[in-house]
């Protein structure tokens, strides 16, 4: 069964891609059989904004890769045709190929969550025992399919250390959410599509929409929101100020019960992350438990201490720049209780023992 | 599943997101576009919350979500996180995403996690079939070049009977004088038809007789294989590597559309670097970046000489040597839209060129004996007898063929020019050929001493095409290039001295005009392939431009185009009077010495009476 390792970044350009030929790098000649993909578009010669340098993939004999048919016809490895499916790209379908001859490859793979679970069910047929699906930019949602997680973060997402070691101690406290208990995880939901409330008294009750984003969404909750209620599922997105507006409603009614996600990415895509975790802490103060269906471990932190810097009037618009990187490592080491490295200067080592350690390799 | 009525697709529901606030332009574009085809588009206000866009797509499910923003750094990110929450807001599953942008293209669309991406390089069409979910055929294919045939439609009627009957006065007396004349040229084409006729074998009988009509060094070539200076064969390997270059050109077969919403008039530019592989280097990015037509440029000591050589030849200097192989191999290069000028407009050759062109399948020729006799260096009794022939073959094979004036860039004045010209084409038309009016755009040494471009270039020119419209109707293709003399060493003058004229020609609705490369005006040395596309650009700008919109000329285009025709018939009638055509060249009726124009020497004393 494929172990499958999402890297997630905080921003462009934080380290991911970097990690990723880092690892599969490490792998090679291992005898272990690594699968790859990218939800992004990786492995170019150039930032397709910022025109700087990108870190190359070189894919290894046997390497199984999915990657979109433009990149894959343009490969410089030498791929042989597994399948092709019919996950559809903006660069053509997916098509799954295992590596003869190695050589430098360009990844784009799947871009939705359900197509990332396709993809590495097709990695595990082919008896892939690693998977790395690389991320995009600060997307989050298609790697919640993945077994394990690693966040990469850096300058590029704020030149402040002190703002990266938060952010990234305010993510990993999110996906650290307990996951809900056997009792919400056997029931039979009706229609996991739309907001349920569950009592035993009055049984389900589907709202007839998934996400909460706005006030009139918020009310329905509260209609519905009595002291019998013993959970809420809330299967799409939540909005900042949306949950703000119910958090305030559950103070008032010390309603104290479960809020069920299925996955915590659902509360990372507001535009902050640390006031989405006070008010979590807020909601755990007052007793109600914020639990997930899914989660999913993560296993290291990767800082980069690059950033691409502006610059109007010179040939390229963006030129690299650097923040004290030992100051970053230092920082976001104390910010978080997992392995925190930086694998452009120290190797991947210490994320191998983790993920060795995890997955039974 | 509901269809639109206006074009069959089925309805498709789309939100149309300006990201921010100043950049929609393109999305209410697409809107007006989407809702003509029939499909229920929304347009959402610019810089909405995305949370607000997403809430607004679950409540209404659309089928496509269609964004645009600028992108700059950070922005990506925006972007990213809008994918996520359309994910999480369990919409991915049946709403597709789209991205646009001026600097969006697929591999960003794929970073970004859109499905499809379009930017500036991407036509609205391309968004529209995407959404339409039919596969986008882009407009070069959809406006699929077909070759036209430039003279379709003109009945060569003549304004003034009294013209039409001095031009038949004079064509009458051409055509007896040269019924009874010959010449080794005339000779030399027959021996070629018979050579090249289907099923024909080399003929060692045939081939001597042809040689014996030739000049020594083209004898030299075919016995030793000794070949004037600067003149070699391609090597085996090199014509090898010419043949596939074409293979590999054809299934990439690529032409694009210069026209916008006018069909007219053609673009055509001439190529002649000397070497076929270079040719036709040339001709393919000329058809790539929009030329309807082109033509085969050979060298001046070629129309000097009597004869042709035989094989693939490279020639060192300007021009490119005519051989049956050398147009073979060009002939076959060629798209199949692209309209094809081999010249047969001076020198000792015309009839043969004329036969070669249309056994190889050349669509147009370029005959004018007026000026080949006064400008072009060949002797005027000669080129009378053997223009008259090619004028035949021309008809035979059916290959329309322009009369050029370019007399007037020895200073011949445009009156003159043009009643050369007219007999040409009044002959043409008695022998059953199609002839093309070919003025000239040009700041002429007649225009400058006379100064009649003194203040624009719009006037005389429009002056002469209003003259000539006056006098017959018939094709119109300015020429040679057009904006001649008005080029300086600079690119951007030079692009625009040539977008100018095509404005104007454009503006005057002709059916072709030739255009120079912005190296042509001055270059001493090779023409790039890069001026090329300058001046094709201009020229498609142009069109874009101008739309149906036109240059309108001052009253004095009038003026000097009723002096123009009354120039033109004086002209006539003196060469109607003096009674012989040929006579009247030489005696400068057509243009005289003072004029700049000499009655050439090549040939001269080789016609023979039958």
């Amino acid at each position: 069964m494929t172990a499958s390792i999402g890297i997630i970044g905080t921003a462009k350009n934080t380290g991911k891609t970097t990690t990723a030929s880092s690892l599969l790098a490490h792998y090679a000649g291992s005898g272990i059989r690594v699968g790859l993909t990218s939800i992004g578009y990786d492995g170019e010669d150039v930032d397709n904004i910022t025109g700087l340098p990108k870190p190359r993939i070189i894919g290894e004999s046997g390497n199984i890769v999915a990657t979109a048919r433009v990149c894959y016809e343009s490969s410089e490895a030498e791929l042989r045709t597994l399948k092709e499916t019919d996950i559809e790209t903006s660069l053509g379908n997916v098509i799954i190929g295992e590596v003869v001859r190695a050589g430098r490859i360009v990844l784009a793979g799947p871009n939705r969550g359900i197509d990332v679970r396709h993809v590495l069910q097709y990695m595990d047929d082919m008896h892939a025992r690693l998977s790395f699906v690389d991320g995009a930019l600060n997307r989050i949602v298609p790697l919640m399919e993945t077994d394990g997680i690693i966040v990469a973060t850096g300058a590029s997402r704020s030149t402040s250390v002190d703002y990266i070691a938060g952010e990234v101690s305010a993510i990993l406290e999110i996906l650290a959410l307990p996951r809900a208990g056997d009792d919400f995880l056997g029931a039979d939901v009706p229609d996991d599509r739309d907001i349920v409330l569950f009592s035993e008294k009055k049984g389900y009750a589907g709202l007839g929409f998934s996400s909460l984003i706005r006030d009139e969404q918020v009310e329905r909750i509260i209609d519905h929101l009595d002291p019998a209620v013993q959970w809420i599922r809330i299967p799409g997105l939540c909005s900042l100020d949306a949950f703000k507006k119910l958090a305030v409603h559950c103070t008032s009614i010390v309603w104290g019960k479960r809020i069920i996600l299925r996955n915590p990415s659902q509360l990372l895509l507001s535009a902050d992350t640390k006031a989405m975790l006070d008010l979590i802490s807020l909601l755990q103060k007052l007793g109600i438990l914020l639990q997930v269906e899914r989660k999913i471990p993560v296993l290291a932190v990767t800082v980069n201490p690059f950033y691409p810097v502006f610059q109007s009037g010179a040939d390229t618009t963006y030129k690299a720049g650097l923040i004290d990187g030992e100051e970053l490592l230092k920082k976001v080491r104390s910010s978080v209780h997992i392995p925190v490295m930086d694998i452009e200067k120290e190797g991947p080592g210490m994320c191998i023992k983790v993920i060795n350690e995890r997955f039974g390799i | 599943m509901n269809t639109t009525e206006q074009t069959g697709a089925v309805i498709k529901k789309i939100f149309l997101a300006p990201l921010d606030p100043v950049h929609d332009v393109a999305l209410k574009v697409l809107k007006r576009m989407l809702s003509d085809r029939g499909h229920e588009t929304v347009l959402l206000p610019p810089d909405l919350p995305m949370e607000e866009i997403i809430a607004r797509a679950v409540e209404e499910k659309p089928d496509v979500i269609m964004v645009s923003r600028t992108l700059g750094y950070g922005v990506a990110e925006l972007m990213a996180r809008f994918i996520d929450q359309v994910e999480i807001a369990g919409l991915r599953d049946k709403t597709r995403l789209v991205v646009g942008g001026k600097a969006i293209h697929p591999s960003l669309a794929a970073e970004l996690g859109f499905d499809a991406g379009f930017g500036a390089e991407s036509e609205y069409e391309e968004s529209i079939a995407y959404v339409e979910e039919r596969e986008y055929v882009p407009r070069t294919e959809r406006e699929a070049k077909v070759k036209t045939d430039i003279t379709e439609g003109y009945s060569y009627a003549y304004g003034d009977p009294g013209v039409e009957k001095i031009l038949d006065e004079i064509v009458d007396e051409i055509v007896e004088w040269t019924s009874m004349r010959t010449s080794d040229g005339i000779r030399r084409a027959e021996i070629r038809k018979k050579m090249l006729a289907p099923g024909n074998k080399p003929n060692a009988a045939l081939m001597k007789e042809y040689l014996s009509l030739c000049d020594e060094k083209i004898v030299k070539a075919y016995e030793t294989s000794q070949y004037p200076n600067k003149v070699r064969a391609l090597t085996m390997e090199e014509e090898a590597s010419l043949d596939a270059y074409i293979a590999a050109m054809k299934k990439e077969e690529r032409s694009s559309v210069l026209q916008h919403t006018r069909k007219k008039p053609l673009v055509f530019v001439q190529y002649g670097t000397g070497c076929p592989i270079m040719d036709i280097q040339h001709i393919k990015t000329s058809e790539g970046w929009g030329a309807d037509g082109v033509f085969h440029f050979d060298p001046s000591w070629g129309a000097r000489t009597e004869g042709f050589l035989s094989g693939c030849l490279s020639h060192e200097e300007d021009g490119s040597v005519i051989t049956f192989e050398n147009l073979t191999k060009i002939k076959h290069a060629l798209h199949p839209a692209t309209l094809w000028t081999v010249r047969a407009h001076r020198g000792l050759n015309t009839p043969e060129t004329a036969v070669l062109a249309g056994e190889v399948g050349a669509d147009l020729t370029k005959i004018n004996i007026a000026y080949g006799s006064l400008n072009g260096g060949t002797d005027p009794e000669r080129l009378t007898v053997d223009g008259t022939m090619c004028i035949r073959y021309a008809a035979e094979y059916g290959m329309p063929f322009d009369i050029v004036t370019n007399e007037e860039l020895g200073g011949v004045p445009a009156e003159k020019a043009f009643a050369g010209m007219l007999i040409v084409s009044h002959l043409a038309r008695r022998l059953g050929a199609r002839p093309i009016l070919k003025p000239l755009f040009c700041y002429s040494p007649n225009v400058m001493i006379r100064g009649l471009m003194d203040d624009n270039y719009i006037d005389y020119n429009a002056a002469k095409i209003i003259a000539l419209r006056e006098i017959i109707d018939a094709p119109i293709w300015p020429g040679e290039p057009i904006g001649f003399m008005t080029h300086i060493e600079d690119r951007i003058q030079s692009a625009m001295a040539t977008a100018l004229h095509a404005a104007l020609g454009v503006s005057l609705g002709v059916d072709g005009i030739t255009i120079a490369s912005t190296d042509e005006a001055y270059s001493r040395g090779p023409i790039s392939v890069a001026a090329r596309v300058d001046t094709l650009q201009a020229v498609k700008e142009v069109y874009r431009f101008f739309g149906q919109a036109r240059i309108e000329p001052t009253p004095v285009a009038r003026t000097w185009a009723d002096e123009l025709v009354k120039g033109i018939v004086k002209v006539l009638e003196n060469v109607a009077r003096r009674g012989s055509f040929v006579n009247a060249l030489y005696e400068g009726l057509l243009g005289s010495p003072d004029d700049g124009a000499n009655p050439g020497r090549a040939g001269r004393d080789t016609v023979e009476k039958i």
